[in-house]
């Protein structure tokens, strides 16, 4: 197994439907589509648009490598976000040396000033606050609309950890929000 | 009540995640699909060849250790004692050809692998 390989899912048999590997010009159109999205993910979750630059370029690189056949935009996004979601998870274990629930919550507060952005200027304290899984799933949930079932997927948890770790997230971001006077 | 709560904090929080999600989305810096696409097909081709060349270098190693364990029996038991048999031709054939035979059965079952 090469490097690449570990952080790439691996597809349990009958999971995927086989429809068309993705071809240059696919991909090309689905990388239009689905890059900044992801970006977005990885620079609000990791409060670094530095390493989003780079985690996104690796994700595709190794979302191609992978020859996964798809069934289509929706499950193909799924899957690359989970690559995203795996690279995002190691990326703070090597910084760490520890589990990623051991990261202090304001872990990333200072970075996540390099985003300069108006329309968050509330939120992004309020994610500062936040354990990184728990921005992950907020963000799987509420920007990209994601249900109980695929943040599980994408982030490679069970379906009831989600719904339990997501109550308590949700909870915890909109109390914060409301005391901001979102 | 608590379902309004819910519905609520639902709103709130989708209405904040959808606005910072339109926020960051133009700030990426985006590399053209054709370049992601060309370091993607070259890492493969890394790793096809890693694949391919990875019996031929088992065999290499193997190889290796065998001359050098063969050296080491050589050299313990003396010059005398085992270089006699194995200078003549017949025993310089029959060790070229388990050395031989060796390496082919690393490369098949590696190649297997």
């Amino acid at each position: 197994m090469t490097i690449w390989e570990q952080f790439v899912p691996v597809a349990k048999p009958g999971e995927t439907t086989v429809v068309l590997p993705m071809d240059r010009e696919a991909f090309a159109g689905f990388y239009e589509r689905v890059a900044r999205p992801l970006w977005a993910y990885l620079a609000r979750t990791s409060g670094d648009p530095g390493l989003a630059d780079d985690l996104m370029q690796e994700s595709f690189v190794r979302f191609l490598c992978a020859d996964t056949k798809t069934a289509g935009d929706i499950e193909a996004r799924r899957y690359l976000f989970r690559i995203a979601s795996n690279l995002l998870k190691d990326h703070w274990r090597r910084r760490t040396a520890s589990s990623i629930e051991d990261l202090p919550e304001g872990a990333f507060a200072s970075q996540t000033s390099a985003i300069q952005m108006d329309s968050d200027a509330l939120l992004a304290p309020a994610m500062a606050k936040m354990k990184p899984r728990e921005r992950q799933m907020l963000w799987l949930a509420y920007a990209e609309g994601y249900s109980h079932k695929e943040i599980a997927e994408v982030m490679g948890v069970g379906t009831t950890s989600v719904r339990l770790l997501l109550f308590r997230a949700r909870k915890k971001m909109a109390g914060m929000l409301a005391a901001e006077g979102v | 009540m608590s379902l309004m709560r819910k519905d609520e904090e639902n709103q709130i929080l989708r209405e904040a995640m959808q606005s910072a999600k339109s926020a960051a989305m133009p700030q990426a810096r985006l590399e053209p699909a054709e370049l992601v696409w060309w370091r993607a097909q070259l890492r493969k081709r890394q790793a096809a060849l890693e694949k391919v060349s990875a019996p031929v270098r088992g065999v290499q190693e193997f190889t290796a250790a065998l001359v050098l364990c063969v050296a080491a029996v050589v050299a313990i038991s003396g010059w005398g004692g085992l270089l006699k048999p194995l200078l003549s031709t017949a025993g310089l054939v029959g060790l070229g050809m388990v050395v031989v035979l060796a390496g082919v059965v690393v490369y098949l079952t590696l190649e297997r692998e």
